[in-house]
């Protein structure tokens, strides 16, 4: 079967020692920024960005990826041990891993969240390697104008899961897209906003900009925020679950793997939604759903399974499509660009080697990840008192110098901070920064696409409903938008995506 | 009611910003029409948008009420964005050790409890940090000392 051979391929490629060894740093350096109050995966990627430029573009990426799954888990780890989620998808955790931890389980707690991690993560990298090719195909017989199509649907789709108002969401993209026409136009080779700056040329630089709006600008947040500086961790008694733990906990992780497999490859908050569906179904079928919110094993296993699947397969759109589908994949996007690959269905025939042992990395990490996690938890802890006014320092510094080393560009070290002031003001109007960098990154390719489509249909805009596949992409599209704007669903959306 | 809030503000701006680069984009580019594209075309089509969402988002804003904007800390906020700047000005006439040192300074004196003493601390342990991990661990060829100096 191809399937084997592919995974083979990507095995032989991930177990080379370089990328045993990046892959290594990545989930080292993720865990090591992620268990960092106040750091989420987006922050701890765009910050630890700069330090993968360098490396050959296999390692680059297994690096990336390696971050953005032990930046998810270290999130999870503070969670449950010190009730501060890294982030929103662990805020479920926090529930109930939390309340074990008051009751002395907190060890049994992380093991079965590791547990379950690392089951999701195995079987959504099958689910990648099963799905990701025929879709790649599929994706290959567009043409311009379905393409088209599928970048306004992907980037509608996007902005609808996702959290917060619909319009200024979309009006984030239209911003992202804008800033994506900084530079010289690939047609005619005439200069657009670069106001006579010969560093503009090239156009906005992707990594200040990922630095400057989720690392600045998530500083900046902070220090508004009053900060009840560092918490007393838990001591942490036993690791291991009890019987009944683990009795209590099989079927959470299937269902969990299950649902946020299937809900990962949507556009959006992939991870949030998958983590909070989860929470729901297993306090639904649970026989004794008045302990959910008091420590029951099902809302930690659930949830954490739910979530790291669907960190996986979020990969898919991004990898087979070449259309990322939030803000992270956005950033692995960026990598592979800087790294002179255009994401897109074509990677996977040009460079098989680099996508399935990207692929068969995951397997790799999600070990690395275990290992790291159980034995390492005490010191994971520490840091995670670390107080944040010896942290938010630290973050600037790295966040300089990270950039400056790329290019030593003083320019792009300016930028971060105006893209951080910018970032900062647009979060609190409530415009989340995450939609603006998928217009950015997509930018380019909708606009490319675009102008082909219509030198081609010689200015038709009919052209994109007469192609049948470009029809259907864009009756989606529609559908998406009509549900969201419908006032039940409004409602709906706000209850599931408030804390 | 207020007609300063998050989503007037906002909104205001972004419908502001679309009418700039509206503007500027018709101006300054050719055009052209949907089926020859001028490289001003698709500017022209964004800053509509943004135009666009913008005045719809005041006007929901407007209608529904909005919550008003929580005021910044000016200080913190302030030296923080300078430290970068700062970083970018000095980092090649002082040098990478120097630089890092008044970037660091600069954002841990931005907390509103900081004292000089801590903040001069953790500044020099930073330095000392930074220099080991990119100039030395990771190989970041950036002089440690300026050229500014040097020349002295």
């Amino acid at each position: 079967m191809d399937i084997i051979s592919n995974l083979s391929l990507g095995i032989s490629q991930a177990l080379i020692p370089t990328n045993i060894w990046f892959c290594f740093i990545g989930v080292l350096l993720g865990t090591l920024v992620g268990v960092l109050p106040g750091l989420g995966p987006t922050a701890t990627m765009a910050i630890l960005l700069p330090m993968t430029l360098t490396l050959p573009p296999d390692a680059a990426l297994i690096m990336m990826a390696g971050i953005y799954y032990g930046a998810q888990y270290g999130g999870s780890t503070t969670a449950i041990l010190i009730n501060l989620p890294g982030e929103a998808s662990s805020t479920v955790t926090a529930i109930d891993g939390y309340k074990m931890a008051l009751k002395g389980r907190g060890g049994p707690a992380l093991v079965i969240a590791a547990g379950g991690s690392f089951f999701a993560g195995c079987v959504a990298t099958l689910v990648i390697a099963v799905l990701a090719e025929p879709l790649a195909q599929v994706a290959l017989e567009f043409s311009a104008t379905d393409y088209t199509s599928l970048i306004v649907l992907g980037l509608i789709a996007s902005v609808s899961l996702a959290r917060g108002s619909l319009l200024k969401a979309l009006a984030m993209v239209a911003l992202g897209l804008t800033l994506g026409l900084v530079g010289t136009d690939v047609y005619t080779g005439s200069a657009r906003f670069t106001f006579g700056l010969p560093g503009l040329a090239d156009g906005l630089d992707i990594v200040a900009l990922a630095v400057g709006l989720f690392g600045v600008s998530e500083v900046l947040r902070n220090l508004e925020a009053e900060h009840t500086d560092s918490v007393e961790p838990r001591k942490i008694e036993g690791l291991m679950p009890n019987r009944e733990e683990m009795r209590q906990s099989v079927g959470p992780v299937l269902r969990g793997t299950g649902l946020g497999s299937i809900l990962g490859v949507l556009p959006g908050a992939g991870a949030l939604l998958a983590s909070f569906a989860s929470y729901a179904v297993e306090k639904k079928v649970s026989k004794h759903p008045d302990q959910f919110g008091d420590g029951a094993v099902a809302g930690v296993a659930g949830p954490e399974s739910a979530n790291n699947a669907a960190a996986q397969t979020s990969f898919i759109p991004m990898l087979s499509l070449g259309i990322p589908s939030n803000a992270i994949m956005a950033l692995m996007a960026g990598a592979m660009l800087i790294q002179g690959i255009v994401p897109g269905p074509q990677v996977m025939f040009q460079n098989p080697s680099l996508f399935w042992g990207l692929i068969a990395s995951m397997w790799v990490g999600n070990l690395m990840l275990v290992i790291l996690n159980i034995p390492l938890v005490g010191i994971w802890i520490r840091l995670a008192s670390v107080p944040y006014s010896i942290l938010f320092p630290a973050i600037m510094i790295f966040c300089s110098i990270g950039v400056y080393s790329i290019s030593s560009n003083e320019l792009h070290v300016i930028s971060i901070a105006l893209f951080g002031l910018a970032g900062y003001i647009l979060i609190k109007m409530d415009f989340e920064p995450a939609p603006l960098i998928l217009g950015f990154v997509l930018g380019p390719l909708l606009e490319e696409n675009f102008r082909r489509t219509m030198l081609l249909s010689d200015g038709d805009l009919l052209v994109f409903i007469k192609s049948p596949i470009s029809l259907g992409l864009v009756i989606l599209s529609a559908i998406v938008l009509v549900i969201v704007a419908l006032p039940a669903v409004r409602k709906k959306r706000e209850v599931v995506f408030e804390d | 009611m207020s007609l300063v809030s998050k989503d007037t503000i906002g909104g205001f701006f972004t419908l502001l910003l679309g009418l700039s680069v509206l503007i500027f984009s018709a101006s300054t580019l050719p055009v052209g029409s949907l089926t020859e594209m001028g490289p001003g075309f698709v500017p022209v089509l964004l800053g509509s948008l943004l135009f666009i969402f913008g005045t719809l988002i005041v006007i929901l804003g407007v209608r529904t009420g909005s919550s008003a904007i929580t005021p910044s800390p000016l200080r913190s906020t302030l030296l923080i964005t300078a430290s970068p700047i700062a970083f970018a000005l000095l980092v090649r006439p002082i040098g990478l050790a120097m630089a890092v040192f008044a970037a660091s300074l600069l954002t841990s004196i931005a907390s509103p409890n900081a004292k000089l003493g801590m903040s001069l601390l953790i500044s020099a342990s930073l330095t000392i940090l930074s220099i080991a991990l990119f100039s030395y661990a990771l190989g970041v060829p950036t002089p440690l000392v300026g050229s500014l100096i040097r020349w002295w």
